[in-house]
């Protein structure tokens, strides 16, 4: 068959978003790629050969390297809180109510529609010295001077895993939908209890779910920037506020764009592996 | 599950923990934008609205939240328009490597939106159009892009092809057919598509924070700011204010599309 | 009205040949049936009809028109399609109405045809109401005037009757004969449940792998199949191999065991190896044997109300199924363990090819 008449109609429909995202995607991210090889922003000899040394320096400093190492256990931390306290609502939903679980659904909904801002703010209230926290712990006589809980690790953990929450309650509460509640009967009629089921039926089958959730949520903490911003302090600075200051504030273009480059394929290649891993281990297409 | 079984009583309990702590924060919010005092207590010993009165005081709210309007608008339009056509591609066509296309087109979700911003902020000064509006709303489009095709895609997999067969077959042109009979089943995912876009964009701060500089800002940077450099309870209210707005906005477009079921990924 | 002719069709989808060297024709006011097991094409062969497939190569033509370059839109053909395909943000009306709105027809007129359509399949007082509120018969009676409303050339049916239980199912098969006749619009049933082709249609195609292999009346396929496939495919059977055997003015089959069975047709040679074929409601039960009879061993009983259903064991390994009355078992007081002998009547003893005819 005549390929373009086959293939035409698919090719013309795409045609202006590929434009679009060539323009101003693709070429501003080779372009970024490009100013990560330099020496030095606006290199004042154009012919020079394409070099590695900003990403050399990335994995030398000690700021840079501390923040990558840094994103890393935050990410990890916030992906598997997110996972344990996002598998039992999503499992909830299923056998709530409809009023209840259309109220549920409109929470995670605006969660994931209100500004990140507002939502953070609302943690440096909770986590505030005079803040409720604190208030409790002095009431219950577990602490005697209120802890300082903002501007730490644990407060920009905290904040994530409210942020990614929806990103993961959504895709596992989709594939448990799709199991039909036949499954959950034949475990049962065959003996198995209710943590038997979920545990040998229930979740294998939700995997797919539970995939795409854990990846999106990686992906989000790892680029985690106003959360950082706002509940961390310097000392707990992520990839993308160090590649943010070297832009913003050092003027250093080619370095920005070489942490933030690293970052970017790091994130990726972790994404890429893990998707690799799943389809090889459990035969699920993600 | 079985009523009353320990797994069963488990997972209701640690759901409920969670949704406690998903909405704790705001309901936390909401009662400290009410307190009279400048210092954050609890509880609260005198009520008050000032601080609503003072969400004016934010430096330049106005105009920012203007900017913020025009920008996330824009972008969630033309995103919708784009997304469109890249949808009905990958739902109705045949395409080589779709997989590859898709997971490109949905792939700015999943890139650093630092990387996003500094990429485009270099790019648009090699060009010459940094900090214009302009170069605001296409930052912007590429970070919502993602929302309408996803939407787009799954409305169009819901709808049923043989609905424009079925048209096509009853004389109506491949446009009308698209007009009359598709369209009207795809406004679901419009509407959920542009609505996640456009509030995905009005509440960005990572790409534009490297895309306005001098009189251009938008609304997240200036609370931002505010946030940073004063510590009365104004963003208290502003944020209260943030979270009715959106819920009511997703509350209506549920109600009358039935949005949320299309936003579950199956 | 008009006659619709498919002139050595080829379609390629996706790199498959989906039908090949598809010839047929369907005269004006003709009901013809295509009947096949899922993927043999019939689908297919009714979306080219319908212009939403075009043919790599041949002709289609309706009225001696050839259409194959016109689109779906400009042909006057009528489809239900197989889920119904109602448009659900229209009312019942709107949506019969669409047709005859595409069609330029004066508003006037939209009114009292949307209403006659209507009434034809019962439904006149459903006009306000939205697809999601009707049930699937009624869903199906307002596809069948939604597609007929516009008086189209040819009527397409989508595996009409395939999504209601089967209650619903026969009493719409009435219904459905009855209207296709009253109308006389040309009509292609597509489906792959034999009863459905035997009973709604004048004629039945039978499609496997893309080809046409067998046409006829119901009565003619049903009775005296071509072949081993159509037989199997037209209703339970049974088949058993043999030698020709000739003695002047008779021939005869011999199969295993030194049984010799006798039989109506005469073009085969001697010493030939033939395959055989009998319905099972052909084949009679008796308590004593008598010339040319099997003896068999009732293996087990399946009583289905009107009818009965015997599988019984023969020599060398041989198994019939026979369809009988029940009150034949019940006289002979016959039940499972006992031994039968079957009479296989000659006429009824079909020839049948071991592979499939290239064209009937």
């Amino acid at each position: 068959m005549d390929w373009g008449r086959r293939y035409g109609p698919a090719l013309l429909l795409l045609a202006p978003l590929l434009g679009f995202l060539t323009v101003f995607y693709i070429i501003p991210f080779a372009g970024m790629v490009g100013e990560s090889l330099t020496y030095w922003s606006g290199d004042p000899d154009p012919g020079t050969t394409p070099t590695l040394y900003q990403y050399a320096k990335t994995f030398e400093s000690n700021r840079a390297l501390g923040a990558i190492l840094r994103t890393f256990e935050i990410s990890a931390y916030t992906v598997v809180i997110t996972f344990l306290i996002s598998y039992p609502i999503a499992l909830w939903l299923l056998f709530a109510g409809r009023r209840t679980r259309v109220l549920v659904l409109l929470i995670t909904f605006v969660s994931l529609g209100s500004s990140l801002i507002v939502r953070n703010y609302g943690w440096l209230v909770v986590l505030a010295d005079a803040g409720p926290v604190n208030i409790v712990l002095q009431r219950l006589g577990l602490i005697e001077f209120p802890l300082r809980l903002t501007y730490t690790k644990g407060a920009v953990i905290t904040a994530l895993v409210h942020y990614a929450m929806p990103f993961m309650i959504l895709p596992i509460y989709g594939s448990l939908l799709r199991i039909p509640q036949s499954y959950w009967d034949a475990s049962k009629s065959l003996g198995g209890g209710d943590f038997r089921t979920l545990w040998r039926i229930i979740l294998p089958l939700s995997m797919p779910g539970v995939f795409g959730g854990t990846m999106l949520v990686f992906a989000i903490s790892m680029s985690a920037f106003v959360t950082p911003l706002m509940l961390g302090s310097p000392s707990t600075a992520m990839v993308s506020q160090v590649a943010a200051e070297q832009l913003l504030v050092q003027l250093n273009f080619a370095w920005g764009s070489a942490i933030i480059m690293a970052l970017t394929v790091m994130t990726l290649v972790v994404v890429f592996l893990y998707a690799l891993l799943i389809r090889k281990v459990f035969r699920v297409d993600v | 599950m079985s009523e009353g079984s320990l797994t069963r009583i488990t997972v209701t309990l640690v759901a409920w923990l969670a949704i406690a702590f998903m909405v704790f924060p705001v309901i936390l919010t909401a009662v400290v934008s009410l307190n009279a005092s400048f210092f954050i207590e609890f509880p609260p010993k005198a009520l008050s609205l000032q601080w609503y009165e003072n969400i004016g005081a934010i430096h330049r709210i106005g105009e920012a939240t203007l900017v913020s309007l025009t920008v996330a608008v824009a972008s969630a339009a033309v995103a919708c328009l784009l997304g469109l056509g890249a949808a009905l591609a990958i739902a109705r066509h045949p395409l080589p490597g779709k997989p590859v296309v898709t997971a490109f087109l949905l792939s700015p979700i999943t890139v650093p939106m630092v990387a996003i911003g500094i990429a485009l902020v270099q790019f648009f000064i090699a060009i010459g159009a940094a900090f214009t509006w302009w170069s605001l709303v296409v930052g912007h489009i590429v970070l919502v892009i993602a929302y309408p095709v996803r939407t787009l895609v799954a409305a169009l997999t819901l709808s049923d092809t043989s609905l424009e067969d079925a048209a096509r077959s009853l004389g109506a042109s491949r446009w009308r057919a698209f007009r009359t009979v598709t369209l009207p089943q795809l406004k679901p995912g419009l509407v959920s598509g542009f609505l996640f876009a456009f509030l995905i964009s009005f509440d960005n701060y990572p790409i534009s924070v490297f895309l306005v500089r001098g009189d251009l800002t938008t609304m997240p940077i200036e609370v931002f700011n505010y946030i940073s450099n004063n510590f009365d309870p104004t963003p208290a209210a502003f944020s209260t204010v943030y979270i009715v707005v959106v819920s009511v906005l997703i509350a209506l477009a549920e109600w009358r599309y039935r949005i949320m079921s299309l936003s579950i990924p199956r | 009205m008009a006659r619709l002719e498919l002139d050595h069709v080829d379609v390629w989808l996706g790199g498959q040949h989906i039908l090949r060297d598809l010839s047929l024709t369907v005269e004006e006011g003709e009901c013809l049936a295509l009947l096949g097991p899922s993927g043999c094409g019939k689908t297919t062969t009714l979306r080219t009809v319908a212009g939403f497939v075009r043919p790599n190569s041949g002709e289609v033509r309706i009225g001696g028109q050839s259409i194959g370059r016109t689109p779906p839109n400009k042909r006057n053909v009528g489809i239900v399609f197989q889920d119904y395909a109602l448009f659900p943000h229209m009312t019942v009306g709107q949506n019969v109405a669409y047709g005859l709105e595409m069609r330029r027809t004066p508003s006037g007129d939209i009114a009292g045809r949307v209403r006659d359509a209507l009434a034809l399949v019962r439904l006149e007082d459903y006009a306000d109401r939205y697809p999601a509120q009707l049930s699937g018969g009624q869903k199906q009676r307002v596809a069948l005037a939604r597609a007929t409303v516009i008086r189209p050339d040819i009527l397409l049916l989508d595996e009409p009757l395939g999504a209601l239980d089967r209650k619903l199912r026969d009493t719409m098969q009435v219904e459905l004969k009855q209207l296709q006749r009253s109308l006389g619009i040309t009509t292609i049933i597509v489906t792959h449940d034999q009863e459905e082709a035997l009973s709604l249609s004048d004629r039945i195609a039978v499609m496997f792998e893309g080809r046409l292999t067998a046409l006829g009346t119901p009565e003619n396929l049903y009775e005296g199949p071509p072949s081993v496939k159509v037989m199997e495919f037209l209703g339970a059977s049974n088949t058993l191999e043999g030698t020709v055997e000739r003695d002047g003015e008779t021939t005869a089959v011999a199969c295993a065991d030194g049984i010799h069975l006798p039989v109506a047709w005469s073009d085969a040679a001697a010493g030939e190896t033939v395959r055989l074929g009998i319905r099972p409601e052909h084949i009679a039960l008796e308590a004593d044997a008598g010339a040319h009879t099997v003896p068999c061993t009732i293996d087990e009983v399946v009583y289905k109300g009107a009818a009965v259903d015997v599988f019984v064991n023969g020599p060398a390994s041989m198994r019939f199924h026979v369809n009988t009355v029940p009150a034949r078992l019940h006289d002979a007081s016959l039940s499972r363990g006992d031994t039968v002998h079957l009479s296989l009547p000659a006429r009824h003893l079909i020839k049948l090819s071991e592979h499939e005819g290239a064209h009937p």
